[in-house]
Parts: C-alpha cells; sequence; structure tokens
C-alpha cells in the first residue's frame, strides 16, 4: 500500500472532523433556539446556581419567580406578559458576560448578577448595549445604565459602626477576605470608623477566601485589644475565621456581611456562632413589629407568605433583592411602554416605591435608591434573625 | 524512569509529508474557513461560546508543538494570558496605545519572556518543567489579585476597549469571532508548518529520545524554547482578545483551574493536529452550556473525560478519530487488494 | 514574642497538614514515579466524608478517624487498580501527571456533587477550649495533628526499614526493572503505596477539618501546597516531604501575620522555583537525573 492512498482517510477524517464539529454546535443551536416573540416583557435573570455565589443566586431565582408570578397573576404590565429567561453565571465575571453576550438583543432589561465581580465585568457591556441592568449585588457603585440592589456597603458599615457607639464599643478589629467584596466592605469599614468620631479601628488584617486556617491573622488582630470585631467575609472564609475566634481566644462581639444573611450559612456555623454575631440588614429582615407603616407590613406579608408557601422556608436575603430587583424593572418597562432604552430615564424617575428590601428612591446620580434609614442590626441565632437595634422602625 | 518508552505511542513522529497533499491541505483549509465564515449564521445563539472556543483555540494551538512535539507539557498558559489580558487594559486605558499595536506588542513581549524562563526552566527533566510551570501559574493567580496597581485586584479591570481595527471596532459576537477565525487559522498553518518542518522533526526527535538526538546535533532546549515562546505568542494573543471581547480582565479569568483546564484541552483533543484542540476546546467550553442541571456534573465528567481519554486514547479525542478512520480504511484496502490478488 | 509564637504553631499546624499531603504524594512517588497531584484532593474528600459519618452515625469524632483511614486505603488500591494501572500500561509519567489532574479534576466535581457548594466542618476530637500556656493558646486539635504526623513518619519509616513488605518497597523505589527480575511485584507495590496514600490522605482530612471549614474549592490550594512541599523536599523523599510541608505551612503563616496572604503565596512560590533551577533533587532528594 503507497503512502498517498494511507494519507487519504486522515484527509477525509479532518473533513469529517470539521462537520461533525458543525453539526455538533448546529443542534446546540436549535436547542436553544428562543421562544417566539409573542409581545411578551422579557426579564433576563442573571444569577449564580453554581459556585461560591449559589448561596445567594439560588434564592434570588427563586424571589424573581416570585415576583414575576405576583405580576402576572394581577394582569401582567400593560397588558402584556412578564417572561423570565434565566442564566447561570457560575459564580464567574467571565461566564456572566457571556451570558449577558448571549442575552443581548433578546430581553428588554437584566436583573443580576449575584456578586459584585460579575456585576462590575457587565458594566461597560450593558452601557454599550443600553440595556437596564439591575445588579443584586450591593458592592458596587452604580451609574450608566446600570443599579445596584439593597444598601450601599457603606451604609451598612456606618450603621454597625453607630450600633456599636451607642452601646460604648469604640475599639474595632477588622478581618477581610482579598476577594472583591471582602475589599469593598474593609474599604467601607475603614471610611465608616474614620467619619464617627470617638471609633478607632486598632487591628486590621486580610485572608484569601479559600485559606484553610486564618489564626496567625486573627492573633495579630487580637493583640490590639479590640472590643468588636468586624470580618467582612462570606461562606466558608467567614466560618474559618468564626472558628479561630475560638482558637486565639478572642470573645467579642462579631459583625459580618449581609453576605452571610442566609439560613444555610448559619446553620453551617451554629457550632461555633460568636455571640453576638450581629449583621447588617434591609428591612425583609426585620421582625414585623418594627415595620410602621400598615402598607409595608402588608407587602412584607404577601412576601413572606408567600415564599414560605412555595419553598417551605423563610426567604434570606437572595430572594428579596430580587424580588424587588424584578418589580422595579417591571415598573420602569411599564412606564416606557416597553422601550428597554427609555427604561433607564423611567427607573431613574421612580420614587417612594416600597419594595420588601426598603423604599426606593432613584434619581440621575442615585442608582441605588436606598439610604442608611433603610438598614438595622440584627442577630444572627441558631434559630434565625432577630432585630437587635437600628433603621427607621 | 521509564524515558525509553515514546511518549506518543501512537504515529510516528514527525512523518514527512509529501508534496502532493499539499494542494489537499489547501482545499481544506478553504472548507475550513468556508464552515467557519457560514457558522454565525448556522448557528447564532451560540456566538458566545463560539467566541469563547475560539479564544481558547488560540491558547491551546500554541502549545501543540511543546506537548505534541517536544513532548513537554506547559501548565502556564495563563500566565501569558495575563500579559496578554491585563497588559492589554493598562496599555490601552493608561498609555492609549491602539488596540492592535498593543496586543502585538505584548505578544512579543511575552514570546520574549517565555524565551528567558524557558532557557531555565526547559533545563529540567521531564515533568520537572511542568510542575516549574504550574508554579507560574499559582503565582500568576496570586498577582492577579495582590498587584492591585496594575490589575485593579480582585475585582478586575473594567472598560477595557474593544478591539480597533483601523477605525472599525470589532464590538459584536461576529466581529469577534471572524477576527479569532483568521488569528486561529494563521496559528494553526504556523504550527502545521512547524510539526512539517525540520525543526518539527528535530523537536519530536528531541521529545522521544532528547539523549539520542543531542548525539545527532540537535540542541534540545534551543528548539524546546522556541516552541515554549511560539505558546506564549498565542496564549498572550488570546489574553488580549478575552480582554478586548470581555471588556474586562479579572483573577477569575486566569486561576489555576483555568490553567489546568487549558492543558486539558490540548490533552482531550489531541496535540497532534490542527483540529484536537479545537474538538477539545469546544467540549470542555461546550459541556457547561450544556443545561443548567447539568453544570453541577461538568467538574465531574470533565475530570473523568480526561481520565479516559490519557489511558485509552493518548493521541486525543481527534487523533483516535483519526487512527480509527485510518485502520479502517486500511483493512478495506488490504481486503481489497487480497481479493485482487485472489482472482 | 507571645503572638509570634501563636504564629508559628498556626502555621505548623497547617504545616502538618501538608506534609502529610506531600508524604503521601512522596510514597507514590517514590514507587511509581507517578506525581498525584490528585492527592490534595482526596484530604478534602476524606475531611468530607469523616463530616458526614460522624453526623449520620452519631459517634465521637475521633471514632471516625479508624474507618475513614480504612475505606480510603482500600479506596485509593481501588483507584490505583481501576485508573492507574490502564493508564500506566500505555502512558508515560508526564501523561500520567495528567491524568492525576483528571482525579482533582473528578474528586472536586464529586465533591460538588455529593456535598454541594457549602464549607463543613466537624467537632474537636477532644474538647473545644484550647490550653493558655503562658498567654499562648493552643487548640488541642493540634496536638492530633503533630501525632497524626508522628505516627505516619514512624509508621513508614518502620514499613520500609523492619519488613519484608518495606524491602520489596524500597527494592522498587531504587530500581524498578530490578525489582521485577528479582521477583518483586511492582505492580503490588504500586498498590501498598497508593493504599497507604490514602491511608494518610484520610488521616490528614480528618484531623484537620475540626479546627477548619472545608468545601470542594479547597481541593485545589490543597494540592498545589502539597505539590509545592513535595517538591521543595525532593520528590521521593520521605523527609523532605515532611520538611517541606512543615516550611510552607509556616512560611504561610509568618507571611499571613506580617505581610499579606497573596505574598505568602509568591514567597512560596518564589522558594519552588529557586529550588528547582538551583537544586532540583529537592532539599533532600538524592540526586536523580533531573537536569538534561
Amino acid at each position: 500500500m503507497s503512502a498517498t492512498t494511507a494519507r487519504r482517510p486522515a484527509l477525509l477524517a479532518r473533513h469529517l472532523g470539521l462537520l461533525g464539529a458543525a453539526a455538533v454546535l448546529a443542534l446546540s443551536g436549535c436547542a436553544a433556539q428562543s421562544a417566539a416573540d409573542d409581545g411578551a416583557y422579557t426579564i433576563g435573570l442573571i444569577a449564580s446556581q453554581t459556585g461560591p455565589g449559589s448561596q445567594l443566586g439560588v434564592g434570588e431565582l427563586r424571589g424573581a419567580q416570585l415576583a414575576v408570578q405576583a405580576i402576572n397573576r394581577a394582569g401582567g404590565v400593560n397588558g402584556k406578559q412578564v417572561r423570565l429567561v434565566t442564566a447561570d453565571d457560575q459564580s464567574s465575571p467571565s461566564q456572566a458576560v457571556l451570558q449577558v453576550r448571549k442575552m443581548l438583543g433578546r430581553v428588554d432589561a437584566i436583573v443580576g448578577p449575584s456578586t459584585s465581580g460579575p456585576c462590575k465585568a457587565i458594566a461597560a457591556l450593558a452601557g454599550s448595549a443600553k440595556v437596564v441592568d439591575y445588579c443584586l449585588s450591593p458592592g458596587l457603585k452604580p451609574a450608566g445604565y446600570q443599579w445596584s440592589a439593597s444598601a450601599a456597603t457603606k451604609d451598612l458599615a456606618s450603621q454597625l459602626v453607630a450600633y456599636w457607639k451607642a452601646r460604648g464599643i469604640t475599639r474595632l478589629g477588622l478581618l477581610s477576605t482579598t476577594d472583591a467584596s471582602g475589599a469593598d466592605g474593609a474599604e467601607s469599614a475603614k471610611e465608616a470608623v474614620a467619619e464617627e468620631p470617638g471609633m478607632k479601628l486598632v487591628g486590621s488584617a486580610t485572608f484569601t477566601p479559600d485559606a484553610v486556617s486564618v489564626t496567625s491573622q486573627l492573633s495579630r488582630i487580637a493583640q490590639a485589644r479590640p472590643q468588636a470585631l468586624i470580618v467582612w467575609a462570606t461562606g466558608a472564609g467567614a466560618g474559618v475565621a468564626f472558628k479561630g475566634l475560638g482558637q486565639v481566644g478572642l470573645d467579642v462581639p462579631v459583625a459580618t456581611t449581609d453576605g452571610n444573611l442566609t439560613y444555610d450559612f448559619i446553620k453551617r456555623i451554629k457550632a461555633f456562632l460568636p455571640d453576638p454575631l450581629l449583621i447588617p440588614a434591609t428591612r425583609d429582615f426585620w421582625a414585623p413589629s418594627a415595620y410602621s407603616d400598615p402598607k409595608i407590613r402588608d407587602l412584607e406579608a404577601t412576601y413572606h407568605q408567600g415564599y414560605v408557601a412555595a419553598h417551605g422556608e423563610q426567604p434570606d436575603f437572595g430572594p428579596g433583592v430580587a424580588y424587588d430587583g424584578v418589580r422595579l424593572v417591571a415598573e420602569a418597562l411599564r412606564r416606557s411602554q416597553g422601550d428597554p432604552v427609555m427604561a433607564r430615564t423611567e427607573l431613574e424617575h421612580i420614587t417612594d416605591f416600597p419594595g420588601v428590601v426598603g423604599t426606593y428612591s432613584f434619581s440621575g446620580d442615585d442608582h441605588r435608591g436606598l439610604t442608611e434609614k433603610d438598614v438595622a442590626i440584627v442577630k444572627a441565632t441558631t434559630h434565625g434573625f432577630e432585630y437587635a437595634g437600628g433603621g427607621e422602625g | 524512569m521509564t524515558s525509553a518508552r515514546l511518549p506518543m505511542p501512537v504515529e510516528s513522529a514527525g512523518r514527512p509529508t509529501g508534496v502532493r497533499t499539499r494542494p489537499a491541505r489547501l482545499l481544506l483549509g478553504v472548507v475550513g474557513i468556508a464552515i467557519a465564515i457560514a457558522l454565525p449564521y448556522l448557528v447564532p445563539t451560540q456566538m458566545s461560546l463560539l467566541v469563547t472556543v475560539g479564544i481558547f483555540y488560540l491558547a491551546t494551538i500554541g502549545l501543540t508543538p511543546l506537548i505534541g512535539q517536544a513532548g513537554q507539557v506547559s501548565l502556564g498558559q495563563t500566565m501569558f494570558m495575563a500579559i496578554g489580558g491585563y497588559g492589554a487594559g493598562f496599555l490601552t486605558m493608561d498609555w492609549h496605545w491602539p488596540t492592535a499595536v498593543a496586543a502585538l506588542v505584548l505578544a512579543a513581549f511575552s514570546g520574549l519572556l517565555a524565551l528567558v524562563f524557558g532557557a531555565g526552566f526547559l533545563r529540567l527533566r521531564g515533568y520537572y518543567f511542568a510542575l516549574a510551570t504550574l508554579g507560574l501559574a499559582v503565582a500568576t493567580a496570586s498577582l492577579s489579585t495582590a498587584w492591585i496597581s496594575l490589575t485593579d485586584g480582585p475585582s478586575g479591570l473594567v472598560g477595557i476597549p474593544s478591539l480597533h481595527l483601523g477605525s472599525y471596532a470589532v464590538f459584536s459576537d461576529q466581529a469577534n469571532f471572524y477576527v479569532l477565525v483568521v488569528l486561529g487559522a494563521i496559528a494553526a498553518w504556523i504550527t502545521s508548518n512547524l510539526r512539517n518542518s525540520q525543526t518539527g522533526r528535530a523537536l519530536a526527535a528531541v521529545g522521544n529520545d532528547s539523549v539520542a538526538a543531542g548525539m545527532l546535533g540537535i540542541r534540545a532546549s534551543r528548539y524546546k524554547a522556541t516552541a515554549f515562546a511560539i505558546s506564549a505568542v498565542t496564549a498572550s494573543l488570546a489574553g488580549s482578545l478575552y480582554a478586548f471581547y470581555l471588556r474586562f480582565f479579572s483573577p477569575d479569568v486566569v486561576t489555576v483551574t483555568v490553567a489546568f483546564s487549558i492543558v486539558i484541552m490540548v490533552a482531550v483533543g489531541g496535540s497532534r493536529s490542527v483540529i484536537g484542540p479545537l474538538i477539545g476546546a469546544l467540549v470542555i467550553q461546550g459541556l457547561p452550556q450544556v443545561g443548567q442541571t447539568f453544570s453541577n456534573w461538568e467538574p465531574l465528567v470533565a475530570g473523568l473525560v480526561l481520565i479516559a481519554v490519557m489511558t485509552y486514547f493518548p493521541a486525543g479525542l481527534w487523533g483516535a478519530v483519526r487512527d480509527g478512520v485510518a485502520s479502517a480504511w486500511r483493512r478495506v484496502s488490504r481486503h481489497a487488494v487480497a481479493q485482487g490478488a485472489g482472482r | 514574642m507571645t503572638d509570634l509564637v501563636q504564629v508559628v504553631l498556626g502555621g505548623l499546624a497547617d504545616g502538618c497538614v501538608y506534609a502529610l499531603i506531600a508524604l503521601g504524594m512522596s510514597v507514590v512517588y517514590s514507587i511509581s514515579r507517578i506525581i498525584s497531584l490528585a492527592q490534595g484532593g482526596f484530604v478534602v474528600l476524606a475531611a468530607l466524608s469523616a463530616v458526614s459519618l460522624q453526623e449520620s452515625l452519631g459517634i465521637s469524632p475521633l471514632a471516625v478517624v479508624p474507618i475513614v483511614v480504612v475505606i480510603f486505603a482500600v479506596g485509593l488500591a481501588a483507584v490505583d487498580v481501576v485508573i492507574v494501572r490502564p493508564a500506566a500500561k500505555r502512558a508515560t509519567p508526564d501523561r500520567l501527571l495528567l491524568t492525576t489532574v483528571g482525579m482533582l479534576q473528578a474528586v472536586g466535581g464529586l465533591l460538588l456533587l455529593g456535598w454541594g457548594n457549602l464549607p463543613y466542618t466537624m467537632p474537636a476530637f477532644t474538647g473545644s477550649d484550647p490550653l493558655d500556656w503562658g498567654g499562648v493558646r493552643i487548640p488541642t486539635q493540634y496536638f492530633w495533628l503533630a501525632g497524626a504526623l508522628v505516627v505516619c513518619v514512624l509508621g513508614l519509616w518502620l514499613l520500609l526499614n523492619k519488613t519484608e513488605l518495606g524491602l520489596a518497597m524500597r527494592a522498587t523505589a531504587s530500581n524498578p526493572s530490578a525489582a521485577r527480575l528479582q521477583g518483586i511485584r511492582v505492580d503490588r507495590m504500586r498498590l501498598m503505596a497508593f493504599a497507604l496514600a490514602g491511608a494518610m490522605a484520610a488521616l490528614a482530612g480528618a484531623t484537620i477539618i475540626p479546627i477548619t471549614f472545608l468545601q470542594f474549592t479547597t481541593v485545589t490550594p490543597y494540592a498545589v501546597a502539597g505539590f509545592i512541599a513535595a517538591v521543595v523536599g525532593g520528590l521521593g523523599s520521605n523527609a523532605g516531604a515532611v520538611v517541606g510541608g512543615l516550611l510552607l505551612g509556616l512560611l504561610q503563616g509568618v507571611f499571613g501575620r506580617y505581610w499579606n496572604a497573596d505574598l505568602a503565596q509568591l514567597a512560596a512560590i518564589a522558594l519552588l522555583v529557586a529550588v528547582l533551577l538551583l537544586r532540583p533533587q529537592g532539599l533532600f532528594g538524592t540526586p536523580e537525573r533531573v537536569r538534561r
């Protein structure tokens, strides 16, 4: 057999390979073909269903679905149904960008992603495509076409500092992760302490989110004898830090980020729950008695009961922000008659909009709409969250 | 050590390719490019997947001479991607360089840096080189969060411009894809020529038995350094284009896991052809897209696929297909010859 | 001063785990020339298995240890038969490195599927209150960690130097083909090596988890730390693995305390690269042909 004939099958196989690759793509393309345009308003939801962000993202998906059901049951928006297109960013900024690129042109507005890294990553894209993005993470400074959910990290930190100051605690320690949300939290905490006369940050340290041990950082902080400690870390990182407290013998009140306002997290750490563990939280976590306005009491009741009925558990951080996000975006689309670009202007004009997280008043400069007044301090206990003080309550 | 064993049991290394097949290869290239041009119209909803596959194809194809010919596994591709990505952000935003110039200069810089590192690392035997490059990947991951003045730390570099060719902004998925097709085709052409050139055969000889190659007067480390530099150039370009496409670059793009997955793409697809890395990139990037529920299974499946491929198809999936077709063809033609003889 | 002692102790505690990972890698390497990057993954898998066993059986954390040790010794022997043996028949060590990367990936995937994306921990073996020695606070679990390392080192030494099996293993390590000619079944030696590595991974995982939280993402940091410790100490050298692991833990602790965490990782890599270039056989390795 000559060399040339032996090579032919290889060439044939190369052709087949290219065709095969094309066929695989074509098939997957068909499968992912979007539903026909029926005039419904389409909201794209990007929430982390996998990866570290899924602690929040799973609840966000449920909250968004609850809001869409409620809107559609009440007759939709401008007589049209609202449809939710969902995607998982796997807690990764680059995946978030890819998912947004996939959504552009198919959705009228975007809600999500879940965490600040992915939110920052898609900001430029949302701006270029002129699509409103209601990001579900509090950890960014929203502008352009981007909004940011819940209270600003700075407001959380200020409320916390004020809470402690009112109780005679002035010397604080700070431990934060080196990831985006930890860096943001640390910066805000430092600012908040600097702005409050008499308060002092006596020691601070950082650690990587996947660290197995933070005892060396903690003992450095313990050296400075703080009266209270802020741990700005989520998930495993916060768990490792709380566990380390006992190992270095630091027995002081501890506060952490609202990213840990999840029942799953509290369940994980219940054996070494610092006493007390304080978390600055928006009003969906306060006791009903803290709401002065009966309209808001109704709103909270509908939301909490609806969620418990659907999932058999109380909603935590994720569902609330997504619930409000979908309702806010739908309201903007209602006012803009479904025009995605105009929705931005309309969203900026929404004021005194009651949500479950807080009462929103946006403006051209304020794409968050909540203030320090929407934040109170709750205490995490093994059976849930208890109102501890602060807020306008 | 079992250095006597051939690293590539299938296909004798550096098989000379006859002049006769050159038109065929040209035809094949034309067909491939025609398919690539048609793809955005065939699968308009999968464009972001296609672009990602294109970017990782660029990062993997440059690795094939090093892995496939020289038998050296580099886990350090993320370092060069980081140089290309963060560098592109820095040069275009802080120094206002044109995007294309920045990408090219960074690619050249990465190539030179690879020569420097290669001079040290490539003297190491076998997988000690892989371990040293794994060190580079770990250092890259740490630096990308720690060197805040350059990388903006963990939250990443925001607002990187799109690629501009003259006054045309390459923004849409389709435009990005076509740019990648052109670059991918050039990289494929260069590596496939290299494979069939004297350098390629020298590399293969080095990969098979460096001592014997040394006796033949082949300077192992020089050829390997060239291959390492090529991998760095394409990885840097891939990083720059990724940054221009995402308009963003962050530590999560260049984690150790990504470094592993680039090598997994090459290994799964096969490191000795132009198409292997394409299959690998498609499989590894496409798997998570299969479905929401599937994405939890993806790491396990990817791991098992790599184990199975390494064990049973050492030439990669594409190599296995090619060998399968080739041996079937041989059997058929032998059968035909036998029948002819019997008549 | 007490602060420095505290930091050093914390670093050494982490170092014990890195040392146990590196020791497992070293045993496997010396018998088979395979660098098993998956070893760090098995530690996390063992740790989470221990947590689940402890919770479902309701027994004391200490009682779980022998159970996971046996399970993982048998489990890794099975991994050797099912995955490594077929792969080793066909592939060179650098291909096998990729096989172990696949194993690491698969272990991470298994953890994600079985335990989800949540951090886990377990109560300490004995008492949760740390001892207080002149201001230095020592969690009792530190003693268990040190004990685990000592048991492994002593046990391994006794096995290798005082038993027939150990002699056969050492013979295989120094020259596999000569050992084969002597009638030693090299495959069986590798099976033993993997079983030993499994037992050590289980011991490390079950002992470290009471002082930390682990989840599927912890797989890569452990794999990387174990590999740095093993290479710096000298692949195949058991003493080197122990020293490398403890040194790495100490380095991370001290850097984490006085500078920052990322710098610790960079310093470790700088050490790794320096060792590879200047003394590629590692601090304790026998000068093998690591350079061309």
